[in-house]
């Protein structure tokens, strides 16, 4: 019998067409997400763990496994649709009365139907492996991004995720449908199940409730994300994952919930025909019609109307119906309960979370965050209601009398349409009600209704009404609910991901073009009226989409094509033919203007685009790379800032001297923005060598050459101008408020620029170029003929002047010296004589000042008024560094520092000469609480620092630059931030430095380098950068550091070329070490060196005279990691801390031992109670596994 | 009103011939369709009700094309479903009053008495507060007349309505339809014979998509009249009997067989002549269509 209902539920499957486009479906997205990611499509920028870029391979287990959990996940969708509809289609097809009188047994029935649908899904899942098989298959892949292809790859991802992923969520909506006979709750489980997923997600960021995160995900995904956070390359591209641990422990777990509640289902549920409490109902109302009446009058007349007029009330009235049938429907309560629960743990959880600190909940920020998470959760209600709503009269077998009744064919269809929008509409208003909610919990009560209102109701609720009209279209098209459901997915899955694959013209992405990003201080600005044009056109595509679907909309018992098109002509009266021109004309018209502002005005360039132009400018360029060229020494300039139109014009003289000791003949200029080139000529006499406008590359060749040490002037004279709209990466630097240019991008450059040379070394192979050096090596001569800075001038002086709009302020970095008004605009006259190195801005806005004054230097922060917040912090940390760094690097050689604040566009802060930018996403509206790291603070400390690394000591464009820059500035700020902060908070920022450095090798596209040879790599100058520069502190003493680093300043500070490198740098600090600890050195700085240290035991007894002696034991192991972080063990003889901590990790006992063996024992005595003890208990070394290095102190 | 149906054809997707070119005249007063199961009352049903398309043919009611100008049909039409449900959670009097809107009755007053009285007549009045999904079969059935009454319907059809009611319910239910019946068209399919000889002045018999018959069922019997002869048999002797004689309608009595046989002169002595009934025309105008009935 079981047999028999098992196949009999598999050969159902077979006939239905769902279960094939299933399958092909989930084919066919493996499938094209592996060959993309395995480089088939030219300039497309498709990533799945890492692969897709750098060095991980596209069948790396990693990313497989990814691939196939990710989409599983997405498959929960037809997970709930085949496992509900086994379930209860007996009970929607009345056939149970049937099944329930046959002679067999409930497990038959039950586990026949389950095991049946669950092989069914296995067969559909598998395509998803099958596909991406078939794709590291293909010809047009690259083959250096795969591997061999290895079974088992393949097929483990499915032990580990799918079955047990399947069985789970297979016996939740199985036993859903089978116990409540309905369909609804199993996929609000569905939606549960899924947000279930996103709030672990979300509890994995906060690094504390990892363990907790990965075993409460019923999937296993942040388990997985877990256990590979510090994979290096070389282990995403080779390990399976492994079945132990918390992965072991979270599958066990939630496969034994999954036969748990299949269990639980299989004894409550009843073969019977009804519930008892039915049955009752329905007793007492055939009891109570016992009355007969048997009096028949005539009906009395009524008056009926059918005018317009009557129409519309009749559909208001219809919509208040379907309106509340929606609103009333319990299940749209649970997903929307649901969905605010979501809000409040992600919004609360994360709302501007860096190291750890929030940021004031600003609207936008709230908006962001708020309307971006619940946004699925409207998705998900449009799409289940839009199926409901299109088939409620039909559901109900009430259509036939519904559909003969004299109402007027676009009832049914507005009607419908007209409450999904009041739906969504309601549900913004919630959205809107939960951030100013949290936005009071969090104790920020400037609620800006307007705000709010703008971006819900004026810009998302538009997007909304389009996704309303696209699902009901799809529902009447496609007349078939659940296809309709997975054909609504898919299409969402296809728009979203089409902008990987290069389609991202606002034209064709319904709904998911471009965005925009709102500031503070520049507002929607220039996104606004692409925004506005964007939502015109896609609004009268949704009108013309809403016509089709009313013209189509099946009335009647017919619904095949052919009723359809009588249906069609039917309807498509005069009246409706004139809107749907007119809807075609506007959707057309306003095409044109996008298409007029994106493609003629602008250019439409996408990454493809880019590329492109990289790499043709390269090839036609390089060879140039690397000539003798002057150089800058003094720019003269006048910067006129039309914040209001977009506009700039630059105007100014480049005093060029030639340095080298060969005459120079010709000066080659590159202009990056695309300007309108008023003049560029020389104050020699020169002719035009060559003029390529389209990648604005200049030679100009002098009648008498430049003799070494001669100088010209270069008289330039160019405009920027935004006109009308881009497509896509608009500039964001020339804004209404909050302008910010800087001389690397706007001003004409002198010779070759090597820094926009295409880098990925697999887009570089579509274009036919070689590998590219990512820089040149430490001790490359020629290379060190330049400053890693600016390539084109050394140390320069500056005079300026800045003009903009009445109602701004312009700054440049430099003594303001004048300010005057003119023509109704603001001047002012900036002049920087101490030499600086060749990088400047210019920054416009309605700012207010704060001024200070540390000793003799003014101090002045530039902020947009309502971002008063950290401005002392920002005051306190410049002054607390100028005294730290004059007391120990050298003076400081300007009499101003300031902080200026620019919109969010870009989040960075950048160290300019004397004059700090700072991005208004960062650091303004930080919200410090006690036991926060004062990012701000950090922040600003370190921008200070590179005032001397990198302002007054610069190294060469080589290798380890910026060890002399980055990292130096980050054990500056470290040390400003140690006499600040408490020893908890300084290790709580360690900890995140670290964890951050550990991350960021996993995401390493090139390879992993020694720390002296760092290529400018964030992760190894920044996060190792202070973890290490930490430990050498500790290791050698914060003086002795600090009197190295000084004698280098003092050596080194505004060479001439050639310039300093990390191996003369070293030089400074190995004199600085004792010899026994000179191997640190080594570690640290010119290998990849990491430690697995733990803690084997640790006990007590308590003494008699009030002390403790501690025992513990250890386990020490070092590691040497290669360029993609293969790894090979290496002995170990380490002076290493051995600590027992009391409470509060208060330090009882911490001393450097040498560690020479793997397994050692210590003792001691300490004077208070231990709780802790172990080997490295401050984390200091670099230990993936920092929890183990010690453990809880037993009593013997 | 008159309703007058022209060589009306149709052809379901999956190759059965539904309507076989069928024409008829319906006038004011009770029309039966009549025929068996799958014969294409409802097919045929459903397209005046302009709930479905015909592949040929028209359709007028008083001068309207009933397939083209749907919406003039609707606004004379109450319609009861031979299948039909009903929102569960609703109250008999919301559902009334809502589909009132609907069928263009926008007076508040007006809609009110008039859900009030026929509540009263379809007995639905102490029921009008409770929630359609907790209504019995016959009450629904009920609640679906009324729902086809609302607005003064002037061509009033029902599909199979007496199907599944006790005979209690049914009688109840043909005296609304008879007093609906004298003022504007009704047309009732139904495969109970006795449902149009008990209700309908004018019938049709349709089988296998074709029209077979049309007559007054009166006029029907009358012609019969002398020509249908009855005996009891047992059920040994039903193969012989049902080579020798042409049986129109056997029926189970007493554990014994009746058979009816046409035939224009006693077949033998054994059996007795007796007044045609309804049943006798329907099963000789059916069997002279298809093959002969077999036991």
């Amino acid at each position: 019998m079981f047999r028999e209902i098992f196949l009999f539920e598999l050969k159902y499957r077979l006939t239905r067409v769902s279960t094939y486009i299933y399958f092909i479906m989930f084919f066919a997205f493996a499938f094209f997400a592996t060959i993309s990611v395995g480089g088939a499509f030219r300039g497309a920028n498709v990533v799945i763990g890492g692969a897709g870029e750098g060095k991980v391979l596209a069948n790396a287990p990693f990313a497989v496994g990814l691939l196939i959990s990710m989409l599983v996940y997405f498959g929960m969708l037809v997970i709930a649709a085949v496992m509900g509809n086994a379930g209860y289609r007996d009970f929607q097809r009345d056939t149970h009365s049937f099944f329930f009188s046959y002679p067999i047994r409930k497990a038959d029935y039950f586990f026949g139907r389950f095991l049946g649908a669950f092989v069914v899904l296995v067969v559909v899942f598998l395509s998803i492996g099958i596909g991406a098989i078939v794709g590291s298959l293909m010809p047009f892949i690259m083959p250096e991004k795969f591997a061999p292809l290895r079974l088992i790859v393949y097929v483990q991802p499915y032990l580990i995720h799918v079955l047990p992923n399947l069985l789970f969520s297979g016996a939740v909506f199985f036993g859903l449908a089978i116990l409540q006979r309905k369909r609804m709750p199993v996929f609000v489980a569905c939606v549960a199940v899924l947000v279930g997923y996103l709030m672990s997600a979300n509890l994995l960021m906060s690094l504390e409730a990892k363990v907790f995160a990965s075993i409460i995900d019923p999937f296993g995904a942040n388990t997985a994300r877990y256990i590979t956070e510090y994979w290096s390359v070389a282990e995403k591209n080779t390990l399976l994952m492994p079945l132990s641990g918390v992965v072991l422990w979270n599958r066990v777990l939630w496969s034994a919930i999954g036969v748990a509640m299949l269990v639980f289902a299989y004894v409550r549920f009843k073969p019977t025909f009804v519930t008892s409490e039915r049955k009752r109902r329905s007793a007492v109302v055939d009891a109570e019609e016992h009355e007969v009446s048997t009096s028949y009058m005539t009906l009395p007349a009524a008056t009926r109307q059918f005018s317009i007029g009557a129409g519309i009330r009749q559909l208001l009235g219809q919509t208040k119906i379907e309106f509340f049938g929606i609103v009333k429907n319990l299940y749209f309560v649970v997903i929307v309960v649901l969905g605010i629960g979501f809000i409040m743990v992600v919004g609360l959880e994360n709302i501007g979370q860096i190291y750890g600190t929030t940021t004031y909940p600003v609207t936008y920020e709230v908006l962001e965050i708020t309307a971006g998470t619940f946004s699925l959760f409207m998705l998900v209600i449009i799409v289940l209601f839009s199926g409901e709503l299109v088939w409620r009269e039909r559901d109900k077998n009430v259509a036939q009398i519904y559909d003969s009744l004299p109402v007027a064919d676009w009832l049914s269809f507005l009607s419908k349409l007209g409450a999904l929008v009041l739906v969504t509409a309601l549900l913004l208003f919630v959205v809107m009600l939960c951030g100013i909610f949290m936005q009071a919990v969090l104790g920020y009560y400037n609620f800006e209704v307007g705000q709010y209102l703008k971006e819900l109701y004026g810009l998302r609720f538009i997007e909304l009404i389009w996704y309303c009209v696209l699902a009901l279209f799809v529902q009447v098209l496609v007349n078939n609910k659940y296809l309709g459901h997975f054909v609504m997915v898919a299409f969402y899955i296809l728009v979203v991901s089409a902008y990987g694959f290069g389609l991202q013209h606002s034209l064709y992405l319904f709904a998911e073009g471009p965005g925009y990003t709102y500031s503070d201080m520049n507002g929607y600005g220039h996104y606004l009226s692409s925004a506005v044009w964007i939502r015109m056109y896609w609004t009268a595509f949704s009108l013309l989409l809403a016509f089709a679907a009313h013209l189509f909309w099946v009335r009647g018992q017919e619904a095949n094509l052919k009723s359809r098109l009588r249906y069609f002509t039917q309807r498509f009266t005069a009246g409706k033919r004139i809107v749907t021109a007119v809807s075609l004309i506007i959707f057309v018209a306003a095409g044109g203007y996008i298409y007029y502002n994106t493609n003629v005005l602008n250019t439409y360039r996408i990454n493809k685009h880019v590329q492109h132009d990289k790499a043709e400018y390269e090839k036609l360029y390089s060879k140039y790379h690397g000539i003798a060229q002057p150089r800058i020494t003094y720019v003269q300039t006048q910067v006129d800032i039309f914040a209001s139109e977009r506009r700039v014009q630059i105007a100014g003289n480049y005093l060029l001297q030639n340095r080298t000791d060969a005459p120079i003949d010709s000066v080659h200029i590159l202009l990056q923005h695309l300007p309108t080139v008023y003049e560029i000529s020389f104050s020699h006499s020169y002719m035009t060598a060559l003029k390529d406008e389209k990648y604005r590359y200049y030679i100009y060749e002098l009648e008498e050459p430049m003799m070494p040490g001669d100088t010209t002037t270069l008289t330039f004279h160019l405009e920027y101008t935004e006109r009308g709209f881009k497509n896509n990466n608009p500039n964001v630097d020339i804004v209404y408020n909050g302008t910010f240019i800087d001389n690397q991008d706007y001003f004409p450059r002198i010779g070759y620029n090597r820094e926009i040379e295409l880098v990925e070394d697999h887009d570089r192979k579509q274009y036919g170029l070689e590998p590219r050096q990512r820089m040149a090596p430490v001790d490359d001569m020629q290379a060190r003929m330049n400053n890693y800075v600016s390539y084109d001038g050394d140390w320069i002086s500056l005079d300026a002047i800045v003009s903009t709009d009445k109602d701004q302020i312009g700054i440049a970095p430099g003594y303001l010296v004048e300010e005057w008004q003119e023509n109704g605009r603001n001047y002012y006259h900036y002049v920087m004589d101490h030499r600086f190195i060749n990088l400047y801005g210019f920054l416009s806005g309605r700012y207010e000042i704060r001024r200070d004054k540390w000793k003799n230097v003014n101090i002045e922060v530039y902020y947009h008024k309502g971002h008063e917040y950290n401005i002392d912090r920002f005051i306190h940390a410049l002054k607390s560094s100028l005294d730290y760094f004059t007391e120990h690097f050298g003076p400081y050689q300007h009499r101003l520092v300031r902080v200026v604040e620019f919109p969010r566009y870009q989040e960075f802060a950048q160290s300019l000469t004397a004059t700090i930018p700072y991005s208004e996403g960062i650091g303004f509206i930080a919200r410090v609480e006690e036991d926060d790291v004062d990012y701000p603070f950090a922040l600003t400390a370190h921008e200070v620092a590179h005032q001397w690394w990198a302002h007054q000591v610069v190294s060469a464009d080589v290798q380890g630059a910026t060890v002399m820059s980055e990292v130096l500035s980050q054990y500056s700020s470290l040390m400003v931030c140690r006499q600040e902060f408490s020893e908890k908070l300084v290790r709580k920022l360690l900890e995140h430095e670290l964890d951050s450095y550990l991350r960021g090798r996993g995401n390493e596209r090139l390879k992993e380098v020694p720390l002296m040879l760092v290529e400018n790599q964030g992760y190894l100058h920044y996060r190792k950068g202070m973890v290490v520069m930490n430990a050498l502190q500790d290791y050698i003493g914060e003086e002795r550091l600090n009197r190295a680093l000084a004698a280098y300043l003092k050596d080194f500070a505004y060479q001439k070329p050639p310039f300093t490198n990390s191996v003369e740098f070293l030089e400074y600090i190995r004199q600085a070490v004792p010899d026994s600890l000179q191997y640190i050195i080594k570690d640290m700085f010119e290998t990849i060196t990491l430690y697995e240290n733990k803690a084997v035991e640790a006990t007590f007894v308590p003494l008699d005279n009030k002390t403790y002696r501690v025992h513990v034991s250890i386990n020490a192991k070092k590691l040497r990691a290669d360029e993609l972080g293969s790894e090979n063990e290496i002995p170990i003889c380490d002076y290493i801390d051995i600590g027992v901590l009391g409470e509060d990790d208060k330090e009882l006992y911490l001393r450097k031992h040498l560690i020479d063996k793997p397994d050692m024992e210590f003792t001691f005595i300490v004077d208070e109670k231990p709780v802790k003890a172990g080997i490295d208990p401050y984390h200091k070394l670099i230990d993936r596994l920092s929890a183990d290095n010690t453990m809880k102190v037993e009593a013997l | 009103m008159e309703l007058a149906i022209k060589s009306l054809s149709k052809t379901y997707p999956n190759g059965v011939q539904a309507l076989k070119n069928v024409s008829l005249s319906i006038s004011t007063g009770m029309f039966g369709l009549l025929g068996p199961n799958g014969a294409g009352k409802s097919t045929l049903m459903r397209t005046i009700a302009t709930l479905q398309e015909a592949d040929e043919g028209t359709i007028q009611l008083n001068g309207i094309d009933v397939l083209k100008e749907k919406h003039k049909v609707r606004e004379l039409l109450g319609y009861l479903p031979q299948e039909f449900g009903i929102y569960p959670e609703v109250t008999a009097e919301h559902m009334l009053d809502h589909i009132a809107v609907l069928k263009g009755i926008h007076n508040k007053k007006e809609r009110k008495t008039l859900i009030n009285d026929l509540l009263h007549q379809t007995n639905l009045w102490d029921l009008r507060r409770t929630r359609l999904g907790e209504f019995s079969g016959g009450t629904k059935q009920r609640f679906g007349i009324a729902q086809a009454l609302l607005g003064n319907p002037k061509l009033v059809i029902v599909d199979e309505p007496t199907a599944g009611l006790d005979p209690q319910e049914r009688n109840r239910f043909h005296n609304i339809l008879s007093e609906i019946g004298e003022h504007v068209v009704v047309i009732l399919s139904t495969h109970i014979v006795d449902d149009v000889s008990e209700l309908c002045t004018n019938m049709a018999i349709i089988h296998e998509g074709e029209l077979l018959l049309t007559a007054e069922p009166l006029k029907a019997m009358n012609e019969l009249k002398g020509k249908i002869w009855s005996k009891v048999i047992s059920k040994k002797e039903f193969p012989e009997c049902g080579k020798k004689f042409e049986i129109v309608m056997t029926r189970l009595f007493a554990g014994k067989i009746v058979i009816h046989v046409l035939s224009d002169n006693r077949p033998d002595d054994t059996f007795k002549m007796i007044d045609p009934e309804l049943e006798d025309v329907y099963f000789t105008t059916i069997n002279k269509n298809s093959a002969p009935v077999t036991a």
